[in-house]
């Protein structure tokens, strides 16, 4: 009855935390090298929707998607299919067995080609799950039904595809195969993880303008997992789906696809703005917008905002009198003393040394009382007392993002950032009362 | 001038640093040859950035390898490829013995592949890849290693740290960037690069391209960087060189080919890259697909899929019209190109 007004996936405060050791090498789909944990994060998926996520690897977002379509457990927090809890079917104690719900919910692979059995051709490949689900359907149906729906994707002759292998095929025909293969188990849901990005530049429109007309015509939802900001807001925009942004295992952005891609509110959203190069002919190459290139480790998150150690615009205690610029090389040097990455000449003059090490790590120039500040905390960094150092520039330059966590409203558009939260008050231009 | 009058585009070569003639590479399979590059000319200037931009397939990776005649076996090249050193007498890059093309391919040109961990050795820490690379060059070990850690920094990575990692301790960024920095501990005059971020995230490769222009003018280095990815070389490269189907077929001011691109296929490429700002009506697959490198069609490999098509291009092969006065275009109609794949909006905008 009112199944079918319920989303098709909904998850509630979905937490997945891996063992380090363990990795993903016990789950399905052994990718060696993305130990994304997923911390918190709650999403709706209703019927014929599209929802694209965006983030860095070791963000989290396969570990999300394969957690909505049921193949990998949550530590914590629900996926339900239908309003029915996922795990809780799988355990036998739910309306709609586990059997229907995996089938509703179906995947297809970055790399096409090792998802596909090479000695297979492509009617065994396709016919042998039709032939499991549908034991009722004579050989003759199961055939005829394979070869329409390689027809629909646009691989014709169809007689002539079935009895490819896949190393016959391109790249762009093994991803259509896996997608058909997906589409015959009449799915709710199709998880595509990153399934366009190992194509040609000049065959993705293709694919997605073929997953969107398939959406349409099977009303199939999709949860579209990439990189590609440009990708995720073609499929997005052109479907009227969303687009959510992943950072470090929490969602920290998600909004309708214009909306997002037009007017950014997480400043970590308009940092992959600026990685997605448009064609400019005259263009400079500029400076990455973030204060460090690389992702921190996700098995020691930053506390607060996770975002807070990269982040341009990262807020300074109030009352504090500090451009954004000083502020950030203050950050950065506090999260140098942190780690003990400074490394100061024991052997050379003391003042001498203190002096280096500014010079090292300022191009601001320093105001007082930054500099007095600063100084003495290097002082402490080269009698080797790194604590004293760091708790000192702690107590005069701690941020409210690395104290607090940013939640994600309930909006249409939310973000989950302290600047959202407080304005722009904390900003240098107003940070009189 | 009547547009089917053959201009031949010309380029000085006053300061060319690499010189590639006719440079093919054949492989004998049961099917037939397949001729995987076919009969490429192309100058790299001295300290400049060039793009070469082709799909997979199109055999942009087999002119990587031929600059530095690094073709695997059983591949044949031929051809002519002249490496210019500032200083002495030009080298005949397919003539040499082996030691002399040692030297020569860490020393003058070197060599960054897509997937660094595959280029690392596992059980050697990257401090051991560093001194490795000095002593089997004969290098000075001390000062290699005061340039190593300087490259690093360069790269915004810790020295320190990164020598006393294990490849497999740094993330694909890091080791990727530590693959650079050793490919310049030489002190090479020319870096080729084959999809060197390819693998990595989006923010991860715009930000190496940003430290790779700010290597090239610290360092005096000329780049060669090759990959399928078009709007992220556009912003770097000095001038572009776009391949299709084993040939190159059209090379330019990187601004001038962007902005006005004269072979229907660089055009439609263009427009074929989703991107953030354009409408998504002007952004179009291009139909059909390249040539198999046993088969190569008569005539111009892109007439089965070009818009422009017509018997001239099926029979004759296009060679050099200048499309500019260094912009040769392999198009017998690049006259046309414009109207006939044109830009629905201004790119760049």
């Amino acid at each position: 009855m009112s199944r079918a007004d319920e989303p098709v996936v909904s998850l509630d405060g979905v937490k997945v935390h891996f063992e380090k050791e363990q990795g993903l090498i016990d789950s399905l789909f052994g990718e060696p090298d993305t130990v994304g944990a997923v911390d918190g994060v709650s999403l709706e998926i209703a019927e014929n929707d599209v929802v694209a996520l965006v983030g860095e690897s070791g963000c989290g977002k396969t570990t999300l998607g394969k957690t909505a379509i049921g193949i990998q457990r949550p530590t914590e927090g629900s996926v339900r299919y239908r309003g029915q809890d996922v795990w809780e079917a799988k355990d036998g104690e739910g309306e709609i067995p586990f059997e229907e719900i995996r089938r509703s919910l179906q995947i297809i692979h970055q790399d096409p080609g090792s998802a596909l059995n090479p000695n297979r051709t492509v009617m065994r490949t396709l016919t042998a799950p039709l032939k499991r689900r549908h034991s009722e359907m004579s050989p003759e149906d199961r055939r005829a039904r394979v070869l329409r729906m390689l027809e629909r994707v646009g691989m014709e002759p169809p007689e002539d595809y079935a009895h490819r292998y896949p190393h016959q095929l391109s790249g762009g025909e093994q991803q259509r195969i896996a997608l058909v293969r997906a589409l015959l188990m009449n799915p709710d849901l199709i998880l595509a993880d990153e399934a366009v990005s190992a194509l040609d530049v000049s065959l993705r429109v293709e694919m997605m303008d073929l997953l969107l007309e398939l959406q349409e015509q099977f009303d199939t939802s999709f949860l579209f997992i990439s990189h590609n900001l440009s990708n995720a807001r073609y499929l997005a925009e052109k479907s009227g789906g969303r687009v959510g942004i992943m950072y470090l295992g929490e969602l920290v952005e998600i909004g309708p696809a214009e909306e997002v891609l037009q007017n950014p509110k997480h400043p970590y959203t308009k940092v992959l703005r600026w990685a997605t190069a448009d064609l400019e002919p005259e263009g400079e190459v500029e400076e990455p917008p973030v204060r460090t290139i690389d992702i921190p480790d996700p098995v020691s998150p930053p506390s607060g905002c996770r975002f807070h150690t990269r982040c341009p615009k990262v807020i300074p205690p109030e009352g504090t009198d500090i451009s954004q610029a000083l502020y950030n090389e203050i950050m950065d040097l506090r999260n140098a003393v942190e780690k003990r990455t400074l490394r100061p000449d024991e052997d050379a003059p003391r003042d001498a040394e203190i002096a280096r090490l500014r010079d090292e790590r300022f191009d601001e120039p320093l105001s007082e009382p930054h500099r007095e500040r600063v100084d003495r905390a290097l002082a402490a960094v080269v009698d080797g007392d790194w604590d004293a150092a760091a708790e000192a520039l702690r107590a005069d330059y701690e941020s409210v993002c690395e104290r607090r966590s940013p939640t994600l409203g309930d909006e249409r558009h939310p973000t989950a950032c302290h600047l959202r939260d407080e304005g722009r008050r904390a900003e240098p231009s107003a940070a009189d009362d | 001038m009547a547009t089917t009058e053959r201009l031949t585009a010309t380029e000085s070569t006053a300061d060319t640093i690499l010189r590639v003639r006719d440079a093919t590479v054949s492989f004998e399979m049961d099917r037939g040859t397949a001729r995987v590059l076919n009969g490429v000319d192309l100058d790299v200037k001295r300290r400049e950035i060039l793009g070469v931009v082709g799909e997979s397939g199109s055999g942009k990776s087999m002119l990587a390898s031929a600059m530095l005649d690094a073709v695997e076996e059983p591949g044949r090249l031929t051809g002519e490829i002249i490496y210019y050193p500032e200083e002495g007498e030009p080298v005949d890059v397919l003539n040499l013995s082996k030691a002399e093309l040692k030297r020569l391919r860490w020393e003058e040109i070197s060599m960054v592949f897509q997937g660094a961990l595959s280029s690392f050795n596992p059980t050697m820490s990257v401090r051991g890849h560093f001194t490795e690379t000095l002593r089997a060059h004969d290098a000075d070990v001390e000062a290699g290693m005061e340039r190593a850690r300087e490259l690093l920094s360069d790269l915004y990575l810790d020295p320190e740290r990164v020598l006393d990692s294990y490849p497999h301790e740094l993330s694909g960024g890091m080791s990727q960037r530590a693959l650079i920095a050793l490919s310049l501990v030489l002190e090479p005059n020319v870096l080729v690069m084959d999809e060197p971020t390819a693998a990595l995230d989006l923010l991860m490769q715009r930000s190496i391209l940003a430290l790779l222009s700010d290597l090239q003018e610290k360092y005096d280095l000329t780049v060669v960087f090759i990959t399928h990815d078009l709007p992220l070389v556009a912003g770097l490269a000095d001038r572009l060189a776009v391949m299709y189907a084993f040939e190159l077929v059209e090379r330019g001011p990187a601004a001038e080919l962007i902005r006005d691109a004269a072979h229907p296929y660089t055009r439609a490429l263009l427009k074929a890259v989703p991107n953030l700002d354009a409408p998504l009506s002007t952004m179009r697959s291009i139909e059909g697909s390249a040539p198999d490198p046993v088969n190569i069609p008569d005539g111009c490999s892109y007439a089965s899929r070009c818009p422009l098509a017509d018997d001239q291009c099926l029979r004759e092969d296009p060679g050099g019209y200048g499309a500019g006065p260094e912009h040769p275009v392999s198009c017998h109609h690049w006259r046309r190109a414009d109207e006939a794949v044109p830009f629905e909006t201004e790119v760049g905008e």
